[in-house]
This record gives C-alpha cells, sequence and structure tokens, in this order.
C-alpha cells in the first residue's frame, strides 16, 4: 500500500533520511523503530506529504504520490496521522473532532458517532477534548484518524503519552482495529518493546538510513549489527580477536564462522543467554532482585569481564546467596553474536556487520 | 504530589474569601471604574426633555451611524489585520521581514491626523479632486467622486489605524500555534485554505475577537475622525448635546447608554465561546513551515500587505512630512523640545502605571477566580469606549468633590485649606489616561498570564513562595513580553491622546498632541502637521521595538 | 497661593513638579504675583496678549487652554478651590453659561467701564467682550452677482438650491448665527429658515470655515458662511489658502433692521478667584489701546475700544456694521438653534 523506494532528504546539509526503501502491505503494522533523531519521524512526514522527498519515490495505493516531479499534496493522499500528543482541535467537541475529515452530507454525524462508537467513546461525543483523559484524547484521535478511510495510517509515537498499564492496552485496541480495517499502518516509535509487541514487521532506522527491516524475532535473534542487537534488550559486550576460528568469551568459545583470525572483534551476548548451572566458572559480583527475576553481575575468575544476567525468581538459590560466591553457568549460541569491530577502541559505535 | 498541593489551593481559597487580593483588586477595580460609573450614573438623574428632542430627531442617526461604523471597522480591521498576519506568519514572499514589523506601524498614527490629511487631499477642493477637474475640464457634478467626508470614510480612516490590533493579536495566536493542528487537518482531507478556515482561524479566534474588541472600543470612544468628517455617531452626539444643548446630564447619559451597548457585545462575545478551552492541547512546536509563494501569488502577497501599510501610514505620514518641511520652521519653537519631553514623559508614566494596574487585576484574577474578580476586571475597562473628554468629567467631578470635601473638614477642623489636592494634578491626568487605556495593558497582560500553566503557581507555592514572591519571580520574568506590549500600547494611546488632556492638564503645560489639535482647531493644519509627524515619529521607535519582540515571542524560538 | 505647596506634594509629586517648573521661566519675586487663566481660545491666539501683560505688570500668568464647555465643567468641578482667575472664551454663549452657573464675579471697573461699550459687556461686570468676530458671505464672483446679495434670510431663497456651502450645525458661530435669527423672527421664521439652507446646500455640511471659503474657490459651490478673520488669515496663509482666497469675494450681509452678524470673545473674573485683583488688572490690560491692538492684528478680530484701528488687512475686505441685537439673547436662544437644526437636519 506503501512503497517507499529511494527516498531521501536532508535539511541544511544534514541527511535526515538517507536512501530509505520500505513498503507496507494492506492491514500490515510497520515499525520504524530509532533513537530520537534517526530520521524516523521525517520519514513518516515525508510518506504523509508534509515534508518533500529530495529524491526517490513514494507511492500509496500504487500511485506516485511524491517522486518523478510529482507532489500530491497531504489533503488528497488519504492518509490519516496521529501525534504523540493527538493534537486534537480544541475549539471542536469530541464529535466534531472525528467528523473533521467527512465529507460534508447527512450521515456525517452518524458516521463520526458510529466511529466513536467503535472506540467507546460514544458518551463524550459533545466533550471539548480538554475534558477526556490521555487515554480518551487517543481514542479520538485515532477515530477522527480513521474516519475518512484512509488507505495508510501514520502514527506518531501515538501510545507515548500514556501510562504504561495503558498503553498495551490501548496500543493493541488501536492496531486490531486497523487490522480489521484492512489498513495500512506505518508507526514510529523509539520503544523496542512497544515495536516487538505490537509491529507485523519492524524496520530500525539510524542516522537515516535502515538498518535491518524484518519479523520482530527475526530482528531479536538475528540482528545485522551490534546497533540493532542492542536496541531491543540489555546486552553484554565483551571485546575480544578471533584466535583459531574462534572468540573466547571468557565463558567458553564461539565460532567466529568468516572472520579472519586476529581480526578485533565484539562478542554481544543476550543476558538470557548466560544460564545458571553448567561448567563455566563465575563469582557473583552483585544482585539486584526485580521481584519475578533477579538481576545478577558476575565476574570472570581471572580476567576483568563482567557479565549480565537474568536469575528466575526461587532458581538457582546460589548466584542470590551471596556477594562472592563462586557459580558455574553455561552459555546458550543462540543468544550470542560475534561482530567485526572497526579497530575502535570505544567498541560498541564503530561495530558493522556481522561475518 | 499534584492532588495534595491542588487540595492545599483550594484550602486556601474556600478559607480566604475576603483575602488581601481580592480586596486590592476591587478597591483598584473601583477605583478605575470610578469615572466611568459617574457616568453611568447619570442615568437617574433627570435631564429635562432633551431625550423627547434626541429620539424625535438625531438619535436614529446617531444609532445607525455608529452601527454602520463599528460593522465596517470590524470587518476591515478583520479582514486586513488576519489576512496579513497570515500571510507574514505562514508564507514565504519577498519583502516578508520587512513587512512583518512594519504592518504595525499605523498605530503610531493618530486617527484624527489620518483624517485631516486625507480630507485634505481628497475633498472637492483638495489636490486630487482639483488636478482631476483641471486636467479633464470638469466641473462641479460632472464626475463622481467618492467622498471622503462620509460613514465609510470614517470607516476607512478607524480601519487603517486600528487594524494593527488585530494583525498583532492574530500574529501572536498564530505564532503560538500548534503546526500539528495544522498539519492534521491537511492529512484529513483539508487544503492549506479549507485549513486556515477550520483550525487556524477557529484557533485564533479569542485573540482576533480581542483585538477586533479594542479597535471597536476605540472606534466608538472616537471623537476626531467623526467630528473632522461631520459624521454624526454618538461620540459626536454625545458633544453637541453637552456643547450645543447645554446639557452635560443628558449627554453623559447618551454615554451611558453607549457603555451599556459595549458591555452587551462583550457579554455576547463570551456567550459565543460556549464551553470551548482554547488552551494548546499539544506542546509540539516546530519551525513553521512556510509556503513558499511565486509569481502572480507572491505578488499578490505583497499588494495585500503594503496596501494597508501605504494608506495607513506611508501616504499620510508622507503628506505630514511635506507640510512639516515647508512649516516646520515657522511653527517649531522653543516649547517643541520641551512638549515634546512633556508627551514622552506622561506617556512612559501612563504606560508603567496602566500595566502595573492590569498586572494586579489579571493576577489577583488568576489567583482568585470567581465572578466577582471576573466581572470587576470587566468593568474596570470599559472606558476605552468611552470619549476621552467625557471620561475626564468622570475624573474631574468625583476628584473636585474630594478635594473640596478634605478642604472643608481641614478648614473647620484643623483652620489650614489643603487647597485642591488632585484636581489640576498630573496625577488627575494620569489617572484618566490609565481609566482610559487599562482595556489595552489588561487584555495584552491576561492573555500572557493564560498561557502560564497554573502547575507553576502551584510548583512556586510548593517551594515556599508566596503570591508575590511567585508574581515577581515567575510571573513577572515569563510574562515580559506580553507586559513589554501592554506598555508599548498604552505609551503610544497616550501619546496620541487628546480630549483628557486637554481638560485635565496643569497650568502652562502642554504636549505635542495638545500643540497638534491647537493649531488644526485654528484650521492651520499645514501648521500642525509638524506636531503631528513628531507623535509619529516618536511613538514609531517603541512600536518598531515590540514588533520585534513579538517576532521572538514563538515558543520555542532562541 | 492657598493649598499650591500641599498640592505639589499629591500623587506624582516629584515628577510633576518637576514639569510644572519647566513652564515658562518666572523669575519675579512675590511682590506682583501670578494671575491664572482659563482659556477657551487656543494659545497661539491669546499669547500674546498675556505675554505683554507679563511684562509691563511683572505678574506672572499660568495658563491652560481647553475646550469652552469642558474648562467651565472643570471650574465647576474644582469649585470654591478653583485656580482659576479669569476664564477667557470665543462665544457670548459659553460665557453667559459661565455666569448663570455662578462661575464669574461682578467687578467694578472705571477702565473696563469707558473702554468698552455698554452693549458688550455684562451690566454688573461679570463679563466683557474684548474683540469681535462677524460672520459674512464668501460668493464667486463668476457665478454671482453681487447685487443679488442682501441679508442672511435671503439665503434660503430657492435661487440657491445647490449653491451654498455651509459649516456643521455643531460649530458655535452658526448656532450663534441661528439664535440672532431666532431673536430677531422668531423661532418659527428662523426654523423655516434653516430649513431652506438645508435645501440650499452644495453638499453636506462639512469641514471648517476655511472649507466653506475654498469650497467657492474650488467651485464646489457658489456661496459660503465663514468668520471674516479666517478669510484674512487664508490670504495671508500657505500658497493654495492664497490662491484660494484671491478666488472669492467677501459680503457683508445685513439683519433685518441691523448689520452683519457679531459675536464675541471675552472674559470675566472667576468667582472664587485666588488672584481677583490681578485678574481684574489682566482684564483692563486686554480692553487697552496696547492689547487691542494685538487683538485687531494678530487675531485679526475686530477691536471693542473705540479708537483703536482695525487691521488693513481686514479693513481691507469691507466695513463692518455690526449687527446691534442685545448678545444676551445670543446665549438666550442657544439650545434653541440645537433643536432647530436636529430637526431640520442640518448635520
Amino acid at each position: 500500500m506503501l512503497e517507499l523506494a529511494g527516498v531521501s532528504r536532508d535539511f541544511a546539509g544534514m541527511q535526515a533520511v538517507d536512501h530509505v526503501d520500505l513498503a507496507v502491505a494492506p492491514g500490515e503494522v510497520v515499525c520504524l523503530l530509532g533513537p530520537s533523531g534517526c530520521g524516523k519521524t521525517t520519514t513518516l512526514r515525508i510518506a504523509a506529504g508534509l515534508e518533500a522527498a529530495d529524491s526517490g519515490e513514494v507511492r500509496i495505493g500504487g500511485k506516485v504520490v511524491d517522486g518523478g516531479g510529482a507532489f500530491v499534496p497531504p489533503e488528497r493522499r488519504r492518509v490519516g496521522l496521529v501525534f504523540q500528543d493527538y493534537a486534537l482541535f480544541p475549539h471542536l467537541t469530541v464529535l466534531d473532532n472525528v467528523a473533521f475529515g467527512l465529507p460534508a452530507g447527512l450521515d456525517r454525524a452518524e458516521k463520526a458517532r458510529a466511529l466513536l462508537s467503535r472506540v467507546n467513546l460514544a458518551d463524550r461525543a459533545t466533550d471539548h477534548p480538554h475534558k477526556l483523559s490521555g487515554g480518551e484524547q487517543q481514542r479520538v484521535a485515532l477515530a477522527r484518524a480513521l474516519a475518512p478511510s484512509p488507505l495508510l495510517m501514520l502514527l506518531d509515537e501515538p501510545f507515548s503519552g500514556l501510562n504504561f498499564r495503558l498503553r498495551d492496552r490501548i496500543g493493541e485496541e488501536s492496531l486490531s482495529l486497523l487490522r480489521a480495517a484492512g489498513t495500512a499502518t506505518l508507526m514510529v516509535t523509539h520503544d523496542s518493546d512497544e515495536a516487538m509487541r505490537l509491529a507485523d514487521r519492524i524496520a530500525v532506522m539510524r542516522a537515516g538510513r535502515i538498518v535491518q527491516v524484518g519479523r520482530p524475532l527475526d530482528l531479536y535473534d538475528r540482528p545485522v549489527d551490534l546497533f540493532v542487537a542492542e536496541f531491543f534488550s540489555e546486552i553484554n559486550k565483551i571485546e575480544t580477536v578471533v584466535e583459531g576460528g574462534v572468540v573466547d568469551t571468557g565463558l567458553g568459545k564461539l565460532p567466529a564462522s568468516g572472520l579472519a583470525n586476529g581480526t578485533s572483534v565484539i562478542v554481544a551476548i543476550r543476558p538470557e543467554a548466560i544460564r545458571p548451572g553448567g561448567s563455566e566458572p563465575a563469582q557473583v559480583a552483585a544482585v539486584h532482585p526485580m521481584g519475578a527475576y533477579a538481576l545478577v553481575k558476575l565476574k570472570h575468575p581471572v580476567r576483568d569481564i563482567r557479565y549480565l544476567l537474568r536469575v528466575e525468581h526461587g532458581a538457582a538459590p546460589e548466584f542470590s546467596a551471596k556477594v562472592g560466591a563462586r557459580v558455574g553457568v553455561s552459555l546458550d549460541p543462540r543468544g550470542c553474536f560475534v561482530f567485526a569491530s572497526e579497530g575502535d577502541a570505544s567498541g560498541h559505535a564503530a561495530v558493522t556487520r556481522r561475518r | 504530589m499534584t492532588s495534595l498541593a491542588d487540595t492545599g489551593l483550594q484550602v486556601a481559597k474556600r478559607r480566604a474569601r475576603l483575602d488581601g487580593w481580592t480586596v486590592a483588586a476591587l478597591l483598584v477595580a473601583a477605583l478605575a471604574m470610578l469615572p466611568v460609573a459617574v457616568v453611568a450614573a447619570s442615568i437617574f438623574v433627570p435631564s429635562g426633555d432633551a431625550w423627547s428632542h434626541l429620539a424625535g430627531t438625531v438619535l436614529v442617526d446617531y444609532v445607525v451611524n455608529t452601527l454602520w461604523l463599528v460593522a465596517g471597522v470590524a470587518a476591515l480591521t478583520f479582514i486586513v489585520g488576519v489576512s496579513t498576519a497570515w500571510l507574514v506568519t505562514m508564507c514565504a514572499f519577498p519583502g516578508r521581514r520587512i513587512l512583518e514589523w512594519a504592518l504595525v506601524l499605523p498605530l503610531a498614527m493618530p486617527a484624527y491626523a489620518v483624517a485631516y490629511t486625507y480630507a485634505e487631499v481628497l475633498d472637492y477642493s483638495g489636490s486630487v479632486q482639483s488636478w482631476l477637474r483641471a486636467t479633464f475640464g470638469w466641473g462641479r457634478g460632472d464626475y463622481w467622486f467618492p467622498e471622503v467626508r462620509s460613514v465609510p470614510g470614517a470607516v476607512l480612516m478607524l480601519g487603517l489605524v486600528l487594524y494593527p490590533y488585530v494583525y498583532m493579536l492574530a500574529r501572536a495566536a498564530f505564532l503560538s500555534q500548534s503546526v500539528c493542528l495544522l498539519e492534521i487537518s491537511r492529512t484529513l482531507g483539508s487544503g492549506p485554505w479549507h485549513t486556515f478556515l477550520r483550525v487556524g482561524l477557529p484557533m485564533a479566534r479569542p485573540a482576533i475577537v480581542t483585538g477586533i474588541v479594542l479597535a471597536l472600543m476605540e472606534t466608538i470612544g472616537d471623537y476626531g475622525v467623526v467630528q473632522h468628517f461631520s459624521v454624526s455617531t454618538f461620540s459626536t452626539g454625545i458633544f453637541r448635546t453637552w456643547y450645543g444643548l447645554g446639557n452635560l446630564t443628558a449627554a453623559t447619559q447618551l454615554a451611558a447608554l453607549l457603555l451599556g451597548v459595549v458591555f452587551l457585545l462583550l457579554a455576547i462575545e463570551r456567550l459565543g465561546r460556549g464551553g470551548a478551552v482554547y488552551h494548546h492541547t499539544t506542546t509540539r512546536y516546530r519551525p513553521l513551515p512556510a509556503f513558499v509563494l511565486r509569481g502572480a501569488r507572491a505578488w499578490g502577497a505583497i499588494a495585500a500587505c503594503v496596501l494597508p501599510l501605504l494608506l495607513g501610514f506611508l501616504v499620510p505620514a508622507g503628506l505630514l512630512a511635506a507640510w512639516a518641511a515647508q512649516t516646520a520652521p515657522r511653527v517649531v519653537d522653543d516649547g517643541f523640545w520641551r512638549d515634546a519631553l512633556n508627551s514622552v514623559t506622561v506617556a512612559a508614566l501612563a504606560a508603567v502605571l496602566a500595566v502595573a494596574v492590569a498586572l494586579l487585576l489579571a493576577f489577583a484574577a488568576r489567583l482568585r477566580p470567581g465572578p466577582v474578580t471576573t466581572w470587576a476586571t470587566r468593568l474596570s475597562t470599559l472606558g476605552y469606549a468611552v470619549p476621552g473628554a467625557v471620561v475626564a468629567v468622570g475624573v474631574m467631578i468625583p476628584f473636585g468633590w474630594f478635594d473640596n470635601a478634605v478642604d472643608s473638614w481641614m478648614r473647620d477642623h484643623v483652620g489650614i485649606s489643603t487647597g485642591l489636592l488632585l484636581s489640576g494634578t498630573l496625577a488627575a491626568m494620569l489617572f484618566c489616561y490609565v481609566v482610559r487605556f487599562l482595556a489595552i495593558s489588561f487584555n495584552a497582560v491576561e492573555s500572557g498570564m493564560s498561557k502560564i500553566t497554573p502547575n507553576m503557581d502551584r510548583a512556586a507555592r510548593a517551594l515556599g513562595a508566596g503570591p508575590w514572591a511567585a508574581l515577581r519571580r515567575i510571573h513577572a520574568p515569563l510574562l515580559r513580553g506580553s507586559l513589554l506590549t501592554a506598555a508599548v500600547l498604552v505609551f503610544v494611546d497616550t501619546m496620541k491622546e487628546l480630549p483628557a488632556t486637554l481638560i485635565l492638564r496643569p497650568f502652562n503645560f502642554d504636549t505635542l498632541a495638545i500643540r497638534t489639535y491647537e493649531l488644526a482647531s485654528d484650521e492651520r493644519l499645514a501648521d500642525a502637521s509638524t506636531y503631528a509627524l513628531s507623535i509619529v515619529l516618536f511613538g514609531l521607535l517603541p512600536v518598531v521595538l515590540l514588533s520585534a519582540a513579538i517576532a521572538r515571542s514563538r515558543p520555542g524560538h532562541s | 497661593m492657598r493649598g499650591v505647596p500641599l498640592r505639589r506634594f499629591a500623587g506624582f509629586a516629584v515628577v510633576a513638579s518637576a514639569l510644572i517648573a519647566a513652564g515658562p521661566a518666572a523669575a519675579q519675586g512675590p511682590a506682583p504675583g501670578e494671575v491664572n487663566v482659563y482659556s477657551a481660545r487656543q494659545e497661539a491666539l491669546i499669547k500674546p496678549q498675556l505675554d505683554a501683560f507679563a511684562k509691563a505688570t511683572g505678574i506672572r500668568v499660568n495658563l491652560i487652554t481647553a475646550g469652552e464647555d469642558a474648562i467651565i465643567e472643570r471650574m465647576r468641578a474644582e469649585a470654591r478651590n478653583s485656580p482659576a482667575d479669569v476664564l477667557l472664551t470665543v462665544d457670548v454663549a459659553r460665557l453667559i453659561r459661565a455666569t448663570d452657573a455662578g462661575l464669574l464675579k461682578p467687578i467694578r471697573s472705571e477702565e473696563l467701564e469707558k473702554a468698552i461699550p455698554s452693549q458688550y459687556r455684562e451690566k454688573d461686570g461679570r463679563w466683557f467682550a474684548l474683540g469681535l468676530r462677524a460672520r459674512v458671505f464668501y460668493y464667486n464672483p463668476e457665478k454671482v452677482n453681487p447685487a443679488e446679495l442682501s441679508t442672511y434670510e435671503a439665503l434660503a431663497d430657492p435661487k440657491w438650491r445647490g449653491r451654498v456651502c455651509m459649516r456643521s450645525s455643531s460649530a458655535t458661530y452658526n448656532q450663534s448665527l441661528l439664535a440672532s435669527l431666532i431673536a430677531h423672527k422668531g423661532a418659527v421664521a428662523a426654523e423655516a429658515w434653516a430649513r431652506g439652507i438645508v435645501a440650499n446646500m452644495a453638499r453636506p455640511p462639512m469641514g471648517g470655515d476655511r472649507d466653506q471659503i475654498s469650497g467657492v474657490a474650488s467651485g464646489q459651490c457658489d456661496i459660503g458662511v465663514a468668520n471674516t478673520y479666517y478669510f484674512v488669515q487664508m490670504q495671508n496663509g500657505t500658497d493654495a489658502e492664497k490662491a484660494a482666497a484671491g478666488k472669492v469675494k467677501p459680503f457683508f450681509p445685513a439683519q433685518p433692521g441691523g448689520g452683519a452678524h457679531v459675536n464675541v470673545s471675552g472674559g470675566g473674573v472667576a468667582t472664587n478667584a485666588p488672584n481677583a485683583a490681578n485678574a481684574q488688572k489682566l482684564l483692563e490690560f486686554l480692553a487697552s489701546p496696547e492689547a487691542q491692538k494685538i487683538y485687531a492684528e494678530v487675531v485679526f478680530e475686530y477691536p471693542v475700544r473705540a479708537g483703536v484701528a482695525v487691521a488693513p488687512q481686514l479693513q481691507a475686505i469691507g466695513t463692518l456694521n455690526p449687527d446691534t441685537l442685545e448678545l444676551s439673547l445670543l446665549a438666550a436662544h442657544q439650545a434653541e438653534t440645537i433643536r432647530i437644526f436636529d430637526r431640520v437636519g442640518w448635520k
């Protein structure tokens, strides 16, 4: 439904969006994920027609809306837009907000009312926005954006204004509504948990480029680089060098397939890949109980390496017994990734491709 | 935490119904209302058969002409003020940077001076029509030419110098609008023009209405223009009844009637707003995207902005300058600089006072919201709609009464005479200015105050700052822009003010406006132009500063 | 001087006194004292006489000017503590209005009684006329034969339809003219006259006196009505004014049984005058040959004092034969004139 092909945009010499290719299918939810300033919002605005691309092409519903000399203004793109702060019109009632994008006609109010019912706000139709709670405002904003039956829904951090309990529920309700309507949805967020939970596919952006696109678990299990790996969880980073086709993590050796001996690498290990029980010795350095689990910091008995892992509440009591206790762990290689570093001593910032 | 603080404030509110703030605000408001109340009280005094005469002859004329004037000025200031504000704020076209501040320049022009100059040029015997007759050999009745001394002429004159109120307030509102709202509207299928009509304009409505109300109050209170154009309005009617019929009571009754109408207008606009609240629902700002205008559109935008500037400032100021160049050496005497100093000094004092009073009232209304403070502040700003001379009478009568009462008491009990303590002093004059221009300063301060979230007050209170400390350390610095705006507007209006100064001034006290009037009333317009021009020039600098300050006022602007 | 020191401390005393002190320099000691003048005549037109007075007597003159009714209202509000010593106006009706309000007190002065003919002063000495102004016609010699011109009344004749330039009835001078017609011919005839004038107007009433003369000069109308001194001032004014004045001719019309309509400028001593003796001195000075000469030559009014010459420029436009109507009648009928004007639609 939405296709971005080689879309670029720069602001005053800064490449905000750099050759972005991305497609969103009808009924699909794609999350643009990245840190602030990565260009994800600009990409969204280009899709909406609020910004023009410098080069590349934007197609919506197969029609070119930007590129090759054509530019369709936002009001004729059939896109819906929801901002982080909802941007409800303060001078209009809830019903009038929802009806704003509907063509004038007898059934206009009826349609708006039906939409309000779908977001369970039929009883707030005559209120002004400032009387609604944050969650209610979000739902009105969604209903308003849905009203003209857009082909493409663009959500800019739509749930980050809500408290975390509401966020899950409203996020799921909203997206199921969109999926049911068969709307293609592009959602911008910096919250990897949210993206993981809500998206069909995630596109991770960094410095204007899309680094990796894929289903959430693909990205989690097969990150293309340290940046992507790091985005979805805390991670243990161990700097080392390939020797004899393997890397030594201090908790056992991992194959460094494709990397020549002598290459400086960073080994990324997800905390859950370090399992209590096993033959690799370590020493407890600190314990932070979190309720359902405890965050445990381990120390390599000899080398100056520290590891973070999670220990489920009640399991492996020796890990939380006392600081300094000697314990044994094992590594699950599925949660370990080896990336060549580019000779940068600081490590993570300059890490590039795997293999 | 928030709820605790809230509860604390509410308890304080409930306990202290009539605390220092409310009392201070009510006292100040009562004082500011005094002259207007004196005028309004006249309706209880019998005024002979003046009313039956007025009703049977000219009253309809007064009402009809005043309504046309009000409707015309409202329409003109709305169209010119809002369209120019939108163009310079939202569009990019050549010259926009200059027009941005230049569009407020007509504010420095006294309406009466604009009226004099246009009448002088456009009258039958003026240079334009004389040239036409000489060139085409026309005589009387051979051609049609718009009559400048007419209701439409007066509308044009007043509209040209008053649209900056609407322009400034609308521009400030557009600048503070969240672009998100406009963008949402675009994605919902409204093009730029419809977005302006459906979102930009209604969002700015309170600001625009405030601007129009200010312009209309000044229109209703104007005497200079309508008198010079021989248009019979309430305002000329008041003076005709006073001077001609010699019936001051009936004249003030006319003024009281006028006040009733103004009050009704204000009430209607308040009702019309209904439940809508114009707090900003979004706090995100991004640089305003300028619609880049090119070709014919750019020329159209330039024309739309230059025309009011040309007619409201450049042409009249140019004509004044041309006449001044001929007459200045003859009319500028040793007194010129003294008069200029007087003008600037009283205008500056009036500005400071009017802003201080406005700040007190606005802060009290914020601290103790409720019908009492709301109505007290509304009523205390009505003086702007009353002709200056009538307000001056409203000052003279109670002050004279007070002075004489004190004097009598002192003579009887202490054996000394205190004479006139207030009457005929600068204090009385400044008091009159504050009464007259409080509406301007109050509106500016109040709108600034409404943008400060109440959480700021609560945070200050929680940190141990009392109301005074909060006002001094939180509100005053945050309001700097609004206070400056208020001060400049009052300054400029006081520079131009005439009738109250004329009646209330101390001995041997002249201002530029008085010198202008004296020469103009002797029908020496060319001679008066030097003084009129100097009013403009002395008012210009603060106006330009103000405009620059507005440009910097956008949230997030660094 | 009562109360003055205290008053200075009221309100914005520091600034106030600084600004007040910035007035005319006054180096005199307390001996000659001062005199406070409330004037409805513009400063430029009264200052020369007052300066001459100060120079001659050493008495310091304090002045405020304002509209006549406003300044009377101020005196009334200030009541017995009013600093006003002398009230000067440019309309006899206002002098009488102030008299009726008890704001002016009778003074006996041989000097004044000798200088000013009795019809130009109130019999008890509450007010004295100091200058005369006549309201006359100006016509376009190309369109009007002076033989057609006679009285004010005749101007209401239908033959002048669409040919007359008139000023607004809010102008005191027109009120005074109509009041004189009421006094001469009665209210009914006066109303008919006003109705006739309205019918004869070339355009709605507008502008000042000079504008009526300019209207005739530019061809907008054939005849206009204005006071004499404006015409003389135009003859000595800007190039455009000189040109306009050159195109019209003045004509001195007559009232039935009298001459041209005249109003007066004049003054009286305030009832509560703190410096009453100086006030009387000032009035006497203003009636002196020296001051009367200034009235004649600076303001172009006709001096009231016999023996003082009319300014040559004014003399050149014609000889005044003033209406002999008792001046107090102008005041008596003034309110009535507004009612007539309103009824006949003379704006």
